[in-house]
């Protein structure tokens, strides 16, 4: 031990040299200060932005560098540039604001672009009328946390999306904020991330759109009162735990939609208020445990391309339609779940009903077929043809049924 | 008094006239779904429609939708009026497809990630960074066949 002592000290001492040589620098809002900071500083510096409003332009980094904003640093794009560009390297940017981005239907303009930007950390910034947030292309291992995009546009097109990630691995997106964006968080071609703690509403799409995107992870999110709610599509292998969907109405709005999604995971959600809890198409082996759906239009519009799903364990509260399918053909699994319309008995107390429950009324069925029919809902003619229905089954699917339905709610909360 | 229904039974006879020969409608950017991928259709650089001959309208957001509804559905040249296509160089216009002439670029970023756009003629696309492979709509068709 005594004969290493003095390589550790000596490693230690020049470990400690090097870090020395990184500089801490202040920069003013002068005209060209800020460019020239950067073009001056060496990999490794801290950048410190003093208070007040940058007009630079467009702003681009190409070396490893710490950017740190005092309180009331804008970096303004006067609706003219992309405000800041990071390409290939790797860099810290907390504590700035970044107003006006520029808008082009050809170049997607950013507040932050990452290029090839592995590594790189955008914390605790704030984003006012950028077209988009922060983007991301071809950037690895990178964190997003904390940081609040809001963005107002008369027309859907003038906007972009405010967190958009393209081609990026291993991505964590943490406590963000994003409202008024197109999509507030938009994925394609991304892996194995991580979205957690964020709140996505009033965007005018999508709160969060996943596109061809394997294995991520969602837990603990809200996303509410956007146009058309939340859409997971052509993906395998994600998880959507604890979130909440609510508030999304329209024609087109799903809380969730699944469109040919395999092998993935919804457990723990709540889904309160949307027009359609959740519509699913081309989706198979998908778990759906957990889950309250509770006063919705719909909680599960089924359609008949959906195989080997599991539905066990969830709440079905005062919706307007527990299910609704397309076709006769039954090949997913719904048993122990707690439907409110469940009008059996349980004579053993076994706190199971003993009679199967047929969760897909006449009416949903009919309306599938005919949406205009949805006029005569909640009329007497309706209800003495559900009640009939039930009685005698002749056009519900009778093989979608919860053999094992619970007299109570399950308890799930955490 | 007459005249009052004559005048009456040009307006019915222009609403039946209407009626009577579909037409593409255009496309509501930010509220039409997508017939195929239900996505909301936003952005207007792309934009398919199809009308079929008794009237009925389907929308898609890029062209791999579009082919994959039509083989889902089974749609003959003979069952459709009418495919239109929205420019990529000219900001909310669309045109029949056979009269656009289409590119696949890497620089195009199209909602389904297909990579075709459509242009006003193939000096339009010039702008377009990288490598671009050329296509009349004869050739897609041959490109999308089942």
């Amino acid at each position: 031990m005594s004969r290493l002592t003095p390589y550790l000290l000596a490693i230690c001492l020049l470990v400690g040299a090097h870090d020395t040589t990184a500089r801490t620098k202040h920069v003013g809002p002068a005209k060209g200060e800020l460019k020239q900071a950067i073009a001056a500083a060496r990999p490794g510096d801290t950048l410190r932005l003093k208070t007040g409003v940058y007009t630079e332009g467009n702003v681009l980094i190409e070396k490893n560098l710490f950017l740190i904003g005092a309180p009331g640093v804008v970096l303004d794009g006067q609706s003219k540039y992309e405000i800041l560009t990071i390409a290939n390297a790797q860099v810290l940017v907390t504590g700035i604001t970044f107003r006006r981005s520029g808008r082009s239907n050809m170049d997607d303009y950013a507040g932050i672009k990452l290029l090839d930007a592995h590594g790189s950390r955008i914390l605790n910034n704030r984003f006012e009328e950028t077209f988009f947030g922060i983007h991301l292309s071809n950037t690895d291992s990178a964190i997003i946390a904390g940081n609040y995009l809001k963005a107002t546009a008369a027309r859907e097109y003038e906007l972009g999306n405010g967190i958009h990630l393209w081609k990026c691995n291993h991505v964590r997106i943490e406590n963000n904020e994003i409202t008024g964006h197109r999509d507030g968080i938009y994925f394609e071609f991304v892996t194995n991330t991580y979205i957690y703690l964020n709140r996505s509403h009033s965007n005018m799409r999508y709160g969060l759109h996943f596109m061809f995107s394997n294995n991520n992870e969602y837990r603990e999110n809200t996303f509410s009162k956007n146009g058309a709610g939340v859409a997971v599509m052509y993906t395998t292998g994600v998880r959507m735990i604890d979130n909440v969907f609510e508030q999304n109405w329209g024609a087109a709005a799903y809380g969730l939609l699944l469109k040919d999604i395999r092998d993935s995971e919804v457990r723990g959600n709540k889904f309160l208020n949307n027009t359609s809890a959740i519509y699913m198409e081309g989706t198979s082996r998908t778990h759906f445990e957990g889950n309250t759906f509770h006063t919705n239009g719909w909680a599960i519009q089924l359609q008949a391309s959906c195989d080997a799903n599991v539905f066990t364990r969830n709440n079905f509260i005062a919706n307007t339609f527990d299910m609704a399918t397309n076709g006769h053909l039954v090949l997913n699994k719904i048993d122990g779940n707690y439907w409110d319309k469940y009008q059996g008995y349980d004579l053993n107390r076994d706190g199971l009903g003993d009679v199967p429950h047929y969760p897909v009324s006449l009416f949903a069925t009919l309306s599938e077929r005919v949406p205009a029919a949805m006029l005569l809902w909640r009329s007497f003619l309706v209800f003495l043809m559900d009640k009939a229905e039930k009685v005698m089954p002749a056009i519900i699917p009778v093989d979608l049924r919860d053999q094992l339905p619970t007299m109570k709610a399950h308890d799930l909360h955490r | 008094m007459s005249k009052y229904i004559f005048s009456l039974l040009l307006i019915t006879s222009g609403f039946f006239a209407q009626a009577c020969s579909p037409q593409p409608r255009p496309i509501v950017f930010g509220k039409d779904a997508c017939s195929h991928c239900r996505m909301i259709i936003s952005d207007p650089k792309f934009g398919y429609e199809l009308v079929t001959t008794k009237g009925k309208v389907y929308v898609f957001d890029d062209l791999n939708c579009y082919w994959n509804f039509r083989h889902e559905q089974k749609m003959s040249e003979k069952q459709i009026a009418h495919s239109v296509v929205y420019l990529y160089d000219q900001s909310q216009k669309f045109v029949a497809v056979t009269e656009a002439h289409f590119v696949k670029a890497n620089a195009v970023r199209s909602p389904m990630g297909s990579g075709f756009a459509a242009f006003s003629s193939a000096a339009a696309a010039d702008g377009l960074q990288g490598q671009a492979q050329h296509f009349s709509w004869l050739q897609i068709a041959e490109q999308f066949k089942p």
